[in-house]
């Protein structure tokens, strides 16, 4: 198990390398020019040149990745070219609110999609029913439903706040208030994956021999589900609840965006607008750090639900 | 044991699962359907009332809500566009009120001296201090504006370029020499551009300081602590402000809400109090019950640049221009894009503004024929092709779209290229590959018009158009005192539309929401849609 992990962390730095090197390539083709952004649209061709000599945006593309990197490896990530804060510190404020989204919505849909999952698993009519609102979850825009949710919680029963965020530290009552209707939107269609896959799971799993021994022998149902079956499809579960995680990063630039949360997925968004390089690439480092955490988390899973793979 | 297995057998489980389908499916199906029904409900309610959470009682604490957040907090090199954020802190040398006049801000006078608009003087308020502790006098505003107009990042520098130098000629009167005739100053100064946003020289001496925090001279300062940039903004009470009435409320917050329909249903939850609003949801604001002000400030159309016909040959002849202009219903657009049909534009300047003639309202009425007739004058009887950029931002593909859809009566075809971003929309423009665009300009003067759009370097003028006329005009204007002016813009209004460097369509508002009981949001045409923010305070 010792040596997973530390394979695991061994490859993180080639992948933190390409992933970095790829996004700063893409960038170079994303139309727009940073000067202008800072400029503004009344600057002149000449202003616009000064600026960007000024940034060192006119540089080959590999020595201004070599510069950025020399900074990155001291973990000094640059400064933001248009806010002129330091990235790390711009980004660290913004951590927060997304991981407890992602967090959030990733427990909840865990919980509620395991059980709903397992429910449908035991009862043929409650199977379809997962089934037909995995679809509608997976349907429904979470756009359409974080303004609906707002509408009717926020605004109608005014038993919820609208948007914003309060951070953990400066009142954990507001700051969980603050998170319901966020988290359910970016819930929901987790949810409904997370039913849908443990159902099928679990139904394969019931349907093994060992199950039928284990009945025969007079083991309590309960037992079965939750002790046997479930152990076995928590495999391809734990595999689905890592993919949702990853895939909620994304899907966290939606959420933000309808409830104003100060995230690093709304951050990606202004600095790609921006063609904030340095922002950039810092949002690249932290996804692809929290990609990596998560699937470490993942193969642990593994191997906790699977001897085999804890003893490679 | 059949509960593990969970099959049931026989036609009656059957029966029984097909019913309990059929049920599950309708109750999945009500849900959804109760769910919108209540949302429907929530926001006619609020509407139909004008009460609801849009009229809870306003407190102490301020909320508005903006979409977008400035990169800095610096005034120097900031933008315009941010002025509703630094008002907060930063009070304006003068103050344009909503009737196109000027009063008193941190100066008590101002204006040209002598002839032609080339030496301006000020003289500031007595006893203003800084947030900061350090006393406003001519040398700390001399030391500012010094400083800001060697700012190469933002439009500040830009907005001063014609000052030569500043001198302090006395404790509180300072005279600033221009290089050449600048008539724009004094409106340059006040809030809607704000160049006079003057800073303390205590932050000038470390300017870095000014891009998280506040130095200004306003009623209420920065408190970094409550801050999170790009997200929320909180000012709290300046001790050292000039005026104690006028600060209206123990504390302001100034919150990015990027969403138009995320606004409203926090105006309608008593989050927000005030905001910046969106011209796709004017009318779901006026449902919600809010107050919204809306005036024309922008002019939006269509941007003919290729004048001498580089790219797009017709578009080099008067009459091709001019036949595009008779070709556009602007009245049914207007009420189509923002139910307003008198948001309908003509011409260069918005009522109110005093470049504006009401006659040239009338220089070119909706006539297809007429238009018909005019392109085959110009030898284009079957129409042709025209490339055009622009973007879903600010609602402009829909304005094309609506725009393309009557010129192609006149045969003339758009082809249209959007861009997503307003950096690529920018870059793109100013690339020459286009012989039009979407435009959006925000009027205010003829001095303003000439910066980005008539100037041959300015970005909206890509092919560097030179009209000799125009250039004449604008000598006259830029050394003629404020009544003369106005006759010379009238008379720079009427070439524009006569040469129709463009086809305006509507003066797009800029628009903005309050809760009921606040007043004091003074925001017209006349000066440029930018309120004094600041005034705003409880009706009770």
């Amino acid at each position: 198990m010792l040596r997973l992990v530390l394979r695991r962390l061994a490859w993180s730095i080639p992948l933190l390398l390409v992933a970095t090197m790829v996004s700063f390539i893409l960038v170079a083709f994303l139309p727009g020019n940073t000067a202008r952004a800072l400029l503004g649209p009344n600057a002149t061709e000449a202003q616009v040149a000064a600026v960007t000599e000024q940034l060192g945006l006119n540089k080959p593309l590999w020595e201004q990745y070599w510069q950025w990197l020399q900074g990155a490896v001291h973990g000094d990530l640059g400064t933001s070219l248009i806010s002129r804060q330091p990235v790390t510190t711009l980004l660290n404020d913004r951590l927060e609110p997304s991981l407890s989204l992602i967090i959030g919505a990733t427990l909840v849909a865990g919980v509620v999609g395991v059980i709903l999952g397992i429910r449908g698993a035991r009862r043929g009519v409650l199977g379809k029913v997962v089934d037909a609102g995995s679809i509608v979850g997976l349907a429904i825009p979470d756009f359409w439903l974080g303004l609906i949710l707002i509408a009717v919680f926020a605004v109608q029963l005014a038993v919820l706040p609208p948007g914003g965020y309060v951070p953990f530290i400066d009142d954990p009552g507001l700051w969980f208030t603050s998170l319901v209707l966020p988290v359910i939107t970016l819930a929901v269609p987790a949810t409904a994956i997370i039913a849908k896959q443990t159902r099928d799971a679990v139904s394969t799993a019931l349907n093994r021999s060992f199950v039928r021994t284990l009945s025969a022998a007079g083991v309590p149902d309960r037992s079965i589900v939750y002790r046997h079956a479930l152990k076995n499809a928590a495999i391809p579960i734990l595999t689905v609840v890592g993919l949702i995680f990853v895939g909620a990063l994304s899907g966290t630039v939606a959420v933000e965006s309808i409830y104003s949360i100060p995230g690093l997925g709304s951050t990606a968004v202004q600095a790609t607008s921006a063609h904030d390089l340095p922002l950039i690439q810092g949002v690249v480092v932290y996804f692809t750090i929290i990609v990596i955490a998560v699937n470490l988390l993942v193969d642990l899973g593994y191997g906790y639900f699977n001897p085999r793979v804890r003893q490679s | 044991m059949s509960g593990v297995f969970g099959q049931g057998s026989g036609g009656r489980s059957t029966r029984k699962g097909s019913s309990l389908r059929r049920r599950s499916t309708a109750v999945l199906v009500g849900s959804l359907i109760a769910l919108t029904a209540a949302a429907g409900c929530s926001s006619s309610k609020a509407g139909g009332s004008g009460t609801g959470s849009a009229g809870a009682a306003v407190g102490d604490t301020l909320t508005f809500g903006t979409a977008a957040t400035p990169p800095t907090l610096n005034p120097a090199t900031g933008d315009p566009a941010y002025g509703l954020l630094y008002q907060w802190a930063y009070d304006p040398l003068v103050v344009m009120n909503g009737d196109g006049t000027f009063r008193a801000g941190l100066a008590t006078k101002w204006g040209y001296v002598g002839e032609g608009n080339a030496t301006y003087e000020l003289t500031l308020r007595e006893g203003v201090k800084f947030s900061d502790g350090t006393a406003m006098d001519a040398a700390a505003v001399k030391t500012y504006l010094d400083y800001e107009r060697g700012q190469t990042t933002g439009s500040m520098g830009g907005l001063l370029a014609s000052i030569e130098s500043i001198e302090a000629t006395g404790p509180l009167t300072l005279r600033i020499n221009l290089s050449k005739a600048d008539p724009g100053l004094t409106f340059n100064f006040a809030q809607a551009f704000g160049a006079g946003n003057i800073a303390s020289p205590k932050a000038v001496a470390d300017p870095t300081s000014l891009d998280n925090n506040t130095a200004g001279a306003g009623p209420y300062m920065l408190d970094p602590a409550q801050t999170v940039t790009g997200d929320h903004y909180v000012f709290v009470q300046n001790p050292n402000y000039w005026d104690k009435t006028r600060q209206h409320w123990t504390s302001v917050t100034v919150r990015a809400i990027t969403n138009p329909s995320s606004m409203i249903q926090a105006m309608q939850a008593g989050q927000v109090q005030a905001a910046l609003g969106d011209a796709t949801t004017l009318t779901a604001a006026a449902s919600a019950g809010l107050d919204v002000t809306a005036p024309p400030q922008t002019l939006t159309g269509l941007n003919l640049a290729d004048r001498a016909g580089q790219l797009t040959p017709a578009l080099g002849d008067v009459r091709v221009r001019q036949a595009l202009n008779m070709a556009v219903d602007r009245t049914t657009i207007a009420k189509a894009l923002y139910g307003n049909e008198n948001l309908a534009l003509s011409q260069y300047a918005l009522e109110g503004q005093a470049g504006y003639d009401p006659a040239l309202n009338d220089a070119y009425p909706f006539d297809v024929a007429k238009a018909k007739q005019l392109l085959a004058d110009a030898g284009y009887p079957d129409g042709f092709t025209l490339p055009v950029l622009s973007t879903p931002l600010f609602s402009f593909d829909k304005m094309i779209q609506a725009v393309g859809g009557q010129l192609s009566a006149i045969g003339v075809k758009l082809e249209v290229t959007s861009k997503g971003t307003v950096n690529d929309y920018f870059t793109s423009m100013i690339s020459g590959q286009f012989p039009a665009a979407a435009i959006g300009y925000g009027l205010a003067n003829m001095n303003s018009l000439y910066a980005g759009f008539v100037n041959p370097q300015g970005p909206f003028n890509w092919f560097h158009t030179v009209d000799p006329q125009l250039d004449a005009l604008y000598a006259q204007y830029n050394t003629a005192d404020e009544q003369s002016g106005v006759a010379l813009q009238q008379q720079i209004n009427a070439r524009l539309v006569e040469q129709a460097w463009t086809v305006p369509v509507v003066g797009a508002p800029l628009s903005y929401y309050t809760v009921k009981g606040l007043t004091g949001l003074d925001a017209t045409s006349a000066n440029s849609g930018v309120p004094w923010v600041t005034d705003l305070r409880s009706a009770g």
